[in-house]
């Protein structure tokens, strides 16, 4: 036997045995596999995709990463992973890693030095400042950034520049999902935690295409319905997705015509005795547009959606949302779990106020198996932006800068003046990126993600970037965003940098360095520290040496808030699989269900005066009244642009299984693109044979922003009237004709509809 | 030459069939079927990408595969081969 069959054999067997521990089984009883083989260490991290937070092991030896395997001890995924892990390492070797600094001379950008490029971006962010004042310059960031990135992002813009210009692209996916956990439950994120999928009876898969777009949270949920066959899965989706291959009911509304549905499930729940009377009494308030209303009205209020009227707005039939209303109320126990179909819509705010309504009023929340759950698109939307602050309106730690009392705090434990941080929100993205075009923003930092092609209605956009200064901070080069910037910096990967990163399910977990940051790669918290030092703030800057000290800083400014951290050092978390918060102390376990008995701050503060209301729950977070959660009245609103007879389609994008996001990781292996080279557009087999289109035919999609040409995929995906285009292709950028319309409340776009047309090309 | 260990989730009911069609696909190696629903198997590709095209060709070509899931992947390219 060579020395190559041994060492080959060894692997596969090592490969083999892995899999097996995943589910418990022991292939090779006694058998020493790889994770203590071979001279390979082995490093506990986060995948760097999605927002499930899946432990990974990474496997470096001589300063290489060799292998990647699931951590078994991790609770998220217990040793398994998806596809997306074939390519980690390979992310981390892309021949498009940017090595170097860059700086536009002459049209084109050219090789500069750090020095060179940092001493020209300080030099014309302080030139803009003192021209025009702080509010002429933004930062965009990304919830694929680290949480102390995102702490020096937001120290040196609304700390020490002075402005609250400073956004990230979770606003694009998840600020509905924000707001309505906040003016629905009083406070961000969920009640729960995974682990109540494998208590559900029921799963109520809203908008979400799990499957393909959280594999290991769908796995979870198929593993658990294989042991427990009365386990059921309803779907509302406009498109058959693979996670239609385990649906027991799948609801296909007309896209953004889903709002009707919820109201309509929600009066089959009252109506046929599903409702949880007691909870309703004592832990819940009804709300409309004039404020506080009582039960009765709610009622009244859910008689203009009967299941047949819902069905006359939704296209749903009725009988099926009464099979599904009825499927939920049955349940003992219940979740829901949404993403970007509930997100991305003019109304999303109030599409998840719906989702939380079905669990309020039939009580299914804070009881082990029930919770409305919002999935994240990003591995840190939830750690570094929306609980970092990484937003206009927010400050780091769940604190608001319209509050006196926060700017004061924040500015204190940054060291500078309370009177730098502006009181008034500044510009969300989609306003942030008008002001670029209309001058009025002439400098813009933009770190770790690409608007040029992400933004939707994105070729408005190219105009500020074209026109006012930009820099741009990216692992991966070229982009679309830096085909528009002045400079471009070489940013540290994952793996090339330690950091925290907060996922869907409150779970903070720490990242180590591996290995080197390759070529000139910089960490980007150091480039904005180092940014900042040379912009002037030499003083505010000069401490943070370590990341450690940064998330220590950070995680200072939480103590006492509902997201509390205070027992997620470094060092604890370097040896735990995250911890979930509130986290009050060092010796605290993390919390798996807030607002209610284990929740430490329900537990110090409001057990008690529970007990005296004969409560389960208090909802004690800074939107929330008295404890109560609140039942919105929510009326059915068409979309932003619905179609008509110039647009009689809806448009409607998303991902595919194989690239992620603007492809800058995904796009660059031949297989890959191979495998699925273009984009494409679903038609329904019926739409199709309406207009005479055939499989694989050239089509033209045109919507009022302008038209773009696909191959058409005629396929029983979309339902009729509605075209899906996969949003990943730089040649092919959809989002050009997407609408840029917006929530009025979390600012979030429309993604998910617009009205379009198709003809022959 | 990457090599992964994935579970191969199916439909309880058409497990066995999918370990006879796993069996005939090449650069697949399969150790049984497991908790009623899981097939244990070994990928091999030329590249990390060729691993995940595999993996997609068995989620979309064979019925009754639910997901593949990845437990280790191996990288370790030119000491693999010796």
């Amino acid at each position: 036997m060579s020395k190559k069959y041994t060492r080959r054999e060894f692997i596969k067997t090592s490969a083999a045995a892995s899999a097996a521990a995943g589910i418990g089984v022991s292939l090779f009883p006694g058998m020493t596999f790889a994770n203590q083989s071979g001279g390979t260490n082995w490093h506990k991290s986060v995948c760097r995709y999605c927002g499930v937070g899946c432990g990974v092991m990474i496997g470096e030896k001589a300063g290489k990463i060799i292998s990647i395997k699931g951590d078994e001890l991790n609770t998220v995924n217990n040793g398994h992973l998806c596809v997306k892990a074939f390519y980690l390492h390979k992310a981390v070797n892309s021949k498009t890693r940017l090595h170097h600094p860059m700086i536009r001379k002459n049209g084109k950008l050219v090789k500069s030095s750090w020095e060179e490029a940092l001493d020209l971006v300080a030099t014309k962010f302080n030139e803009i400042r003192k021209a025009n004042g702080g509010n002429a310059l933004a930062f965009y960031g990304s919830g694929q950034g680290e949480t102390e990135e995102t702490y020096m992002a937001n120290k040196l813009f609304k700390g020490c520049i002075g402005t609250n210009n400073v956004e990230g692209n979770p606003r694009l996916c998840m600020a509905s999902a924000v707001g309505g956990y906040l003016s629905s439950l009083g406070a961000d994120e969920p009640v729960g935690l995974y682990e109540d999928i494998e208590k559900a009876e029921l799963f109520f898969l809203a908008g979400s295409n799990t499957a393909e777009a959280h594999p290991i949270i769908f796995e979870r949920i198929m593993r658990h319905k294989t042991r427990n066959p009365n386990v059921k899965i309803v779907i509302l989706d406009p498109r058959k997705t693979p996670t239609d291959q385990v649906a027991d009911l799948h609801l296909f509304p007309k896209p953004g015509y889903d709002l009707a549905i919820f109201n309509a499930m929600a009066k089959v729940l009252i109506d046929e005795g599903y409702a949880d009377d007691d909870f309703i009494a004592k832990h819940l308030v009804m709300k409309n547009g004039d404020g506080v209303q009582d039960f009765e009205t709610y009622k009244k209020f859910l008689n203009d959606y009967t299941p047949e009227i819902a069905e006359k707005i939704s296209g749903v039939p009725a009988q099926d949302i009464i099979k599904a209303a009825r499927m939920f109320g049955k349940a003992k126990t219940a979740m829901t779990l949404w993403t970007m179909g509930l997100n991305q819509r003019k109304r999303g705010v109030w599409a998840n106020n719906l989702v939380h309504n079905l669990h309020l009023i039939t009580g299914k929340i804070g009881v082990p198996g029930s919770d409305s759950f919002s999935l994240t698109g990003q591995p840190n939307a939830c750690g570094g932006v929306r609980e970092g602050g990484g937003l206009c309106h927010l400050l780091p730690g769940h604190h608001l800068v319209v509050k006196e009392a926060h700017r004061a705090k924040v500015a204190k434990v940054w060291g500078v003046p309370a009177s730098n941080i502006q009181p008034k929100p500044g510009k969300h993205t989609i306003a942030m990126f008008s002001a670029l075009n209309e001058g009025e923003i002439k400098g813009m930092y933009i770190m770790c993600t690409n608007p040029a092609q992400s933004l939707p209605n994105a070729k408005k956009y190219w105009k500020g970037l074209k026109e006012q200064f930009v820099v741009v901070a990216e692992s991966f080069y070229p982009t679309m965003t830096t085909e528009y910037a002045d400079v471009v910096l070489p940013a540290a990967f994952w793996t090339e940098k330690e950091g925290v990163y907060g996922c869907t399910e409150r779970r903070s977990q720490y990242m180590p360095l591996v290995v080197a940051p390759q070529g000139q790669a910089k960490w980007d918290a150091f480039i904005l520290r180092d940014l900042g030092k040379k912009m002037g703030f030499e003083k505010e800057f000069a401490k943070y040496e370590t990341a450690e000290i940064m998330w220590d800083e950070y995680r200072g400014l939480t103590k006492g808030k509902d997201m509390n951290l205070m027992g997620a050092s470094y060092d604890r978390l370097k040896k735990v699989r995250g911890l979930t918060w509130p986290v009050p102390t060092e010796d605290h376990p993390g919390t798996y269900k807030r607002f209610m008995a284990g929740d430490p701050i329900y537990d110090s503060k409001f057990a008690e005066l529970a007990k005296k209301e004969g409560r389960r729950m208090y909802f004690y977070g800074p939107k929330a009244k008295d404890g109560k959660a609140t039942v919105w009245m929510r009326p059915h609103d068409d979309p932003a642009e619905p179609t008509d007879s110039e647009y009689p389609l809806a448009l409607t994008t998303g991902r595919v299984l194989e690239h992620w996001h603007t492809m800058t990781m995904t796009g660059t292996a031949p297989e890959l693109n191979r495998a699925v080279p273009n984009a494409y557009v679903e038609i329904n087999p019926i739409d199709a044979r309406n207009m005479s289109i055939k499989n694989k035919e050239q089509v033209v999609i045109e919507t009022r922003r302008g038209s773009m040409q696909f191959e058409a995929r005629v396929i029983d995906r979309p339902v009729q009237g509605t075209i899906f285009v996969p949003w990943h292709w730089e040649n092919k950028p959809i989002n050009v004709l997407c609408i840029d319309a917006f929530d009025p409340g979390s600012k979030e776009p429309e993604y998910k509809v617009a009205a379009a047309r198709i003809r022959k090309a | 030459m990457p090599i992964a260990g994935v579970l191969i989730l199916t439909n309880i009911e058409e497990a066995q069939e999918v370990l006879v069609n796993l069996n005939t696909v090449e650069n697949v190696t399969t150790y049984g079927i497991h908790k009623q629903n899981y097939i244990i198997a070994v990928l091999e590709g030329d590249t990390p990408k060729s691993l995940e095209i595999l993996s997609q060709s068995i989620t979309n070509g064979i019925s009754g595969v639910i997901g593949v899931y990845p437990t280790y992947v191996n990288y370790e390219d030119d000491e693999a081969e010796g």
